[in-house]
């Protein structure tokens, strides 16, 4: 068990008096979003904008003219409001309280949020490849010189390969360069002498990019290697899927290979491409089982320790933990549920409406600050519990779970702005498995702080939180310990392709990242699984802010994000 | 194999949103009855056939057509629906959040305590029960006479059944996409104008005036914050994390959890 | 039906490897340790109630040594069954590569049925090898359908269950071709009939020859192959006798699950306890419970198991809490899990005996636990799992999102595998035995191939009786 570490008195008053704020916001957005002072009442003018319906909303009446416009150039029906049985806006139509503005649920859609594409398309197009393997057949096997200089003339011949550049072959065609302006390959090692030798602008300086002490965590856990990032173009994994990733990347390192070394279309060329593919490559996620066939680097198979590592906010701000898990909560969200479930899973208007309403209202931000000044005054700080400890667990998760919902209760009209009881029930769910995790500074009792949380919900509210929400937590809980080879599994790995996930991805990736997140910014530790996938999304060249994410989708969901992988210079012009 | 049966119990707690879980889970103890509702406007208000059409079959009566030697068939009565061939048909009957006398989890416990042959999902906007369709009638007008059932806060909703989480409307209802139900000012009754599917009613169903809120605190299944916290109910929390305890015990080795 | 004759017939059954008289094919006496099973004893009875053998130790009911397990077992790993009338009718239309696929210029006529004789003896022919002759192909409704069995000395060198199959297929193939003579450019339409699209696709897509176990190419997990089968199976090759669904459900997921690895260690006694009290019926504690609770609800079934698990010493009153709620606790925690798993079972059988609807197995499962739960403050059956995969099972049976009715759902389905065990498929068969036609895809509809040819095998359509007499072969070894 880690040691206990304590927050401190001054960083605990801050955060009060931050939560202060937080919920003044958070009361003075419900107020304004339903024009009413009293935001706890049970009752109130709720059908005051039926009439309006659908026209309520902006976005809505800006989609409905444009479908009317497309269906005629087209000459077949297209998003039509008024032939729902069921009509849209019999009450208010709630806007999301997000990162300072109102924001309609149709910003929340992935075909509506180009940050939230990006997000997906930057996992799925990155592939870390070790060099040193290729380093030691050009030395060994064909006794050739590796050199810093080598190096650098290497990587600048694989910017040209990658992007879609030949260079043995004499009559071959180029991929035109504004359609993989994304495309590109940096390095980064923990040997910090050989860092010195590389041409700076492939570097992603551990030293420069990371404080000090999570610096000297990343360089010893990395060792004196040289990795490269390899960037797919976002118009390649768009076009294909994310298993081509580590295709294109083994071949098109092969010829830079080539090219920098004087090489040929020789027996050794098979190794480098051996190595790139599957010997020394980490892929974002694994392939998926035959039920879902989902191919590598796909959401699917990419766990939740590795989303809680993309997230950079303990880089950038380090005296902030709430921060970092308040954005892995997006990125567990966007990434975790919505593109798995919300997109590939179930398709048409997915989750937008969900994934909007839990990001809103600062309701994750306050409620971190609040757990973790709980867990310092009353049972030890971060780590400060044994994970072995059943009753101070529970006592945390219980009082999370009582919490949040008297909240709730306390003020109907915020019960409202988060109408749904996935959403809220979620919410709770995961501050309560968080909590967990931070005090033991242990992700796997921060799942079993989650699933008790269900239960007490169950036994207060006599409601589920969907249909099946539940089922989970019931059959997981006996699995987490147990010596049976498909039940249970380390937190920080599990994925959605985790067999008992499958009916309800929301238990999956998105919760592991946070609680993966929770206990490792507990135990001050540099990252939660793999260094690599840290030192690789800190990454400056990389559009999609992930140190802010969440910052970056609510641009996306105003339309204010300027994403890659547009196909503008391919097209006719508009 | 001797049987003791020990005295019967449902469930701890100490207030009275335990003891009023206990009631509805315990079959000796009678339902209050509340109102009066008459089948044939259940079967309207259903809207899966008119009153006095027969109930559809998916099979021949199961006299007619004789059944597989099996010793559970032998031994288990079919109720009257399943020996007639009816089609298997559903409501749905949504709770508000804001003390509604009835709630899913304590409904799917009532109805699987009473009545047999029945088949229950919870959600959080809804219950949803689904029998032969004849059983299917009697439990609902058991259920629209009963005191688990408040004309303003608990609708029949069998679609588009969101929104139990939201204010109640300023007559003090259950929201409802569809409104099916609106609240008669004169007569201070609520009335069905429209089936569980959102179909126009011919004529519209009273189903009785709003208990009081005090009065629904008196009967409330569920915790809240201004009625009984859960936070009181300290028996439930020991039971269930007890529970949460000793199925992680078991998970890793059974013999771990013996004798705690 | 009819029999080929065969050169040198001898019973499939013996002499090959695992041979239930308890000798392996070196001779030597298959012996498993008695160990902590061997110290629990059971009876054992009908699917009626009635006594077959008293105290039986379990260490004599596990799949590895149980004769009759062990025949279900080498008769499903062993043996494909074969659409010839099928096969037939795709030759003649062209109709290759899975459902909607027409493949015009491809079509040709053969007379597979009328030369259905010829046929089975190329096939044991082709099949046999020198080591032993136990190859055997039943044939029936007049040579539609083939049973092919692969012979023990082959079936005890795969690797898989796959290879029966692959076989089966391939000495079809090269037996139709001999039979026919078929010129080469045949070759690969007739091959596209029995074994589908593969290898373009992974699994046997459009293929007539069939096995009970899904490959392994599609398999969800290492070992998963026995929790293939889908519930429909279970209720057609009973013949929809409940108890006796649920007891093969039951053993071919024990079989599964020892197979992917749960069942080891201190898991051991908590697998099979609960696979003989839920599935065969040891000492009648299901027919016990369904009797006595025969016009009731699921909430009497769930009292009467307390009540039983009390008295019986699995579980005893720990306290008495301030309202007067009583608190149990585990003495026995593996013999707990058997009586509430059989117990869900029961409720199954009561809620949906009424209905005589095998939707309602779902809720059962869930609700039946969860007041198992809520009267004792005790994880319920499966350590909680039996309530949570009700109420998934429930969700995916009853919406939008997946799932299908509950006959086509099998224990590998990746919604409802996360029994330790697989205690939720004896239930499913139940219920689809006892539907009366409820439901769209019945056994009639999804397996009445597979009812009536592995129907035949008294072992697998009534277990519950032939395990429990197979005792006395190994009794005493």
């Amino acid at each position: 068990m880690a040691e206990s570490r304590k927050l401190g008195e001054k960083k605990l008053k801050q955060m009060e008096s931050e939560r202060d704020d937080l919920e003044r916001v958070m009361l003075e957005s419900v107020s304004k979003i339903f024009g009413t002072k009293d935001v706890k009442s049970e009752t109130g003018d709720i059908y005051k904008f039926e009439k309006l319906g659908w026209r309520q909303g902006k976005s809505k009446r800006e989609y409905v003219e444009s479908a009317s416009r497309i269906a005629k150039e087209r000459g077949i029906p297209h998003l039509n409001p008024e032939i729902a049985r069921v009509k849209t806006g019999t009450r208010q139509l709630v806007p999301y309280f997000v990162e300072g503005e109102y924001i309609e649920g149709e910003g929340f859609h992935p075909l509506n949020n180009a940050a939230i594409q990006q997000a997906f398309d930057d996992v799925k197009r990155t592939v870390i490849i070790g060099l040193d393997q290729a380093h030691e057949i050009l030395e060994k096997r064909l006794c050739k010189e590796v050199t810093p200089e080598s190096i650098n003339f290497y990587l600048e011949s694989v910017q040209h390969t990658m992007a879609g550049g030949s260079v043995a072959q004499e009559h071959l065609g180029y991929i035109n360069p504004e359609c993989t302006r994304d495309c590109y390959v940096k390095v980064f090692t923990g040997d910090d002498e050989l860092a010195d030798h590389i041409d700076k602008r492939y570097l992603i300086d551990i030293n420069k990019l990371f404080p000090a002490d999570q610096a000297k965590q990343l360089k010893e856990a990395t060792g004196k290697k040289l990795y490269e990032v390899v960037r797919l173009p976002t118009m390649a994994v768009r076009a294909g899927c994310g298993g081509l990733a580590r295709r294109w990347a083994a071949l098109q390192k092969a010829m830079a290979f080539i090219n920098a070394y004087n090489l040929t279309g020789q027996a050794a060329i098979s190794d480098f491409v051996y190595g790139a593919k599957h010997a020394d490559v980490v892929v974002m996620g694994t392939p998926s089982a035959y039920s879902r066939q989902f191919s590598d680097n796909e959401p699917y198979g990419i766990p939740g320790g590795y989303y809680a590592d993309m997230v950079q906010t303990l880089r950038t701000e380090p005296d902030k933990p709430e921060e970092y898990i308040v954005n892995a909560s997006c990125i567990g969200l966007i990434l975790g549920t919505q593109i798995t479930y919300g997109f590939y899973m179930i398709g048409g208007i997915g989750l937008m409406q969900s994934i909007g309403m839990y990001m809103s209202g600062n309701v994750v931000d306050d409620s971190v600050r609040y757990f973790m000044e709980y867990v310092e005054r009353h049972h030890g700080g971060a780590c400060g519990v044994r994970p072995g400890d059943f009753q101070r667990i529970a006592e945390i998760s219980k009082h999370m779970n009582i919490h949040m919902q008297e909240r709730w209760e306390e003020y109907p009209a915020l019960m409202e702005a988060q109408w749904s009881s996935y959403t809220r029930n979620a919410l709770m769910r995961e501050m309560c498995g968080d909590a967990c995790a931070w005090a033991t500074g242990n992700a796997d009792i921060g799942r079993m702080g989650d699933y008790l949380c269900v239960y007490h919900q169950r036994a207060y509210q006599g409601r589920s939180g969907w249909y099946s929400y539940d089922s989970i937590p019931l059959y997981d809980l006996a699995s987490k310990w147990t010596m049976r080879p498909e039940y249970g599994i380390v937190e920080e790995l599990l994925a959605n392709n985790y067999s008992a996930v499958s009916p309800q991805i929301f238990s999956g990736a998105q919760l592991s990242t946070t609680f993966s997140a929770s206990a490792h910014a507990a135990r001050r530790d540099a990252f939660c699984v793999n260094p690599l996938v840290k030192i690789a999304f800190a990454d400056p060249s990389l559009k999609f802010d992930w140190a802010h994410p969440r910052k970056c989708v609510a641009e996306g969901a105003l339309g204010k994000f300027m994403p890659e992988g547009e196909r503008s210079p391919i097209i006719p012009a508009q | 194999m001797p049987k003791k049966k020990p005295k019967v119990q449902f469930n701890p707690g100490t207030t009275i949103v335990a003891e009023n879980n206990r009631k509805i889970c315990d079959p000796s103890c009678e339902i209050d009855k509340v109102r009066e509702v008459s089948m044939d406007d259940v079967v309207l208000l259903l809207g899966h056939r008119k009153p006095g059409e027969g109930i559809p079959t998916v099979h021949p009566p199961l006299d007619e057509m004789g059944e597989p030697p099996c010793p559970i068939r032998e031994l288990v009565e079919p109720t009257p629906g399943a020996r007639a061939g009816d089609r298997l048909n559903y409501v749905q009957i949504s709770d508000a959040y804001h003390f509604s006398p009835g709630s899913p989890y304590p409904r799917a416990r009532k109805y699987f305590s009473r009545y047999r042959g029945v088949d229950i999902g919870v959600l959080t906007s809804r219950t949803v029960i689904e029998m032969r369709e004849r059983e299917l009638e009697q439990l609902v007008r058991d259920e629209l006479q009963s005191e688990t059932f408040d004309s303003a806060r608990t609708t029949l909703k069998g679609i588009t059944t969101h929104g139990v989480a939201i204010r109640l409307d300023q007559d003090g209802l259950l929201f409802d996409a569809l409104r099916r139900v609106k609240y008669n000012k004169e007569k201070k009754v609520v009335m069905y104008v429209k089936d569980q599917l959102g179909v126009p009613l011919d004529h519209p169903i009273s189903i009785g005036a709003p208990a009081s809120e005090e009065n629904l605190k008196k009967r409330a299944l569920q915790y809240h914050r201004a009625n009984i916290r859960y936070s009181e109910e300290s028996e439930m929390h020991l039971a269930i994390e007890r529970m949460w305890q000793l199925a992680q015990l078991m998970g890793m080795n059974p013999d771990k959890a013996a004798g705690k | 039906m009819s029999e080929i004759k065969v050169k040198n017939p001898k019973s499939p059954l013996k002499g090959q490897v695992g041979h239930p008289g308890g000798r392996d094919s070196r001779g030597h006496r298959i012996q498993k340790k008695p160990g902590r099973l061997a110290e629990h004893k059971v009876s054992l009875y009908t699917d009626r109630g009635k006594l077959i053998r008293e105290d039986v130790p379990l260490s004599l009911l596990h799949p590895s040594i149980n004769p009759a397990i062990r025949r279900i077992a080498q008769t499903i790993k062993n043996s494909s069954f074969v659409d010839l009338a099928g096969i037939e009718s795709i030759l003649r239309r062209g109709d290759l590569g899975g459902e909607h696929c027409r493949i015009p210029g491809r079509e040709f006529d053969l007379d597979l049925v009328k030369n259905a004789n010829e046929i089975a003896a190329g096939i044991r022919e082709i099949l046999s090898t020198g080591a032993s002759d136990d190859a055997s192909v039943e044939l029936f409704e007049g040579g539609k359908i083939l049973l092919v069995r692969v012979p023990s000395s082959l079936s005890g060198v795969f690797a898989s269950h796959d290879g029966s199959r692959m076989a089966a297929a391939m000495a079809l193939g090269h037996a139709i071709i001999e039979q026919f003579d078929l010129p080469f450019w045949q070759v690969p339409t007739l091959k596209a009939a029995l074994i589908g699209r593969y290898s373009s696709s992974v699994d046997l897509m459009g293929g007539k020859v069939h096995h009970l176990l899904k490959e392994s190419t599609v398999l969800e997990g290492p070992g998963h192959a026995f929790r293939t089968i889908p519930v429909n199976h279970f209720a057609a090759i009973t013949e929809k006798n409940a108890m006796n669904a649920a007891a093969l459900a039951g053993t071919t997921e024990l079989l599964g699950h020892l197979e992917s690895g749960d069942c080891y260690g201190p898991y051991e006694l908590y697998s099979v306890l609960t696979y003989v009290y839920q599935s065969l019926n040891a000492n009648n504690l299901v027919y016990d419970l369904v009797k006595d609770n025969r016009a009731g609800t699921v909430s009497d079934v769930a009292e009467d198991v307390i009540a039983r698990a009390a008295s019986d010493g699995a579980i005893a009153v720990k306290q008495t809490l301030p309202s007067g709620y009583k608190l149990f606790l585990m003495k026995k925690p593996a013999l707990w899990n058997a009586y509430a798993c059989a117990g869900t079972l029961a409720a199954v059988m009561v809620n949906v005996g009424a209905s005589r609807a095998a939707q309602m197995v779902t809720s059962t499962m869930a609700y039946f636990n969860d007041a198992l739960e809520l009267r004792t403050g005790l994880p319920s059956a499966d350590a909680l799992k039996l309530h949570g995969i009700g109420v998934v099972w429930s969700f995916y049976s009853h919406s939008i999102y997946g799932g299908g009715g509950p006959g086509i759902f099998s224990g590998d389905n990746p919604i409802i595998r996360n029994s330790f065990g697989g205690f939720m498929i004896p239930c499913g068969a139940a219920a689809m035995a006892l539907d009366a036609g409820t439901q769209m895809f019945t056994p009639e509809r999804t397996s009445s191939i597979v009812g009536k040819v592995f129907g035949k095998y008294p072992f697998m359509k009534e277990p519950i009786k032939y395990i429990a007499e197979s005792v006395e072969e190994i009794r005493g070894e």
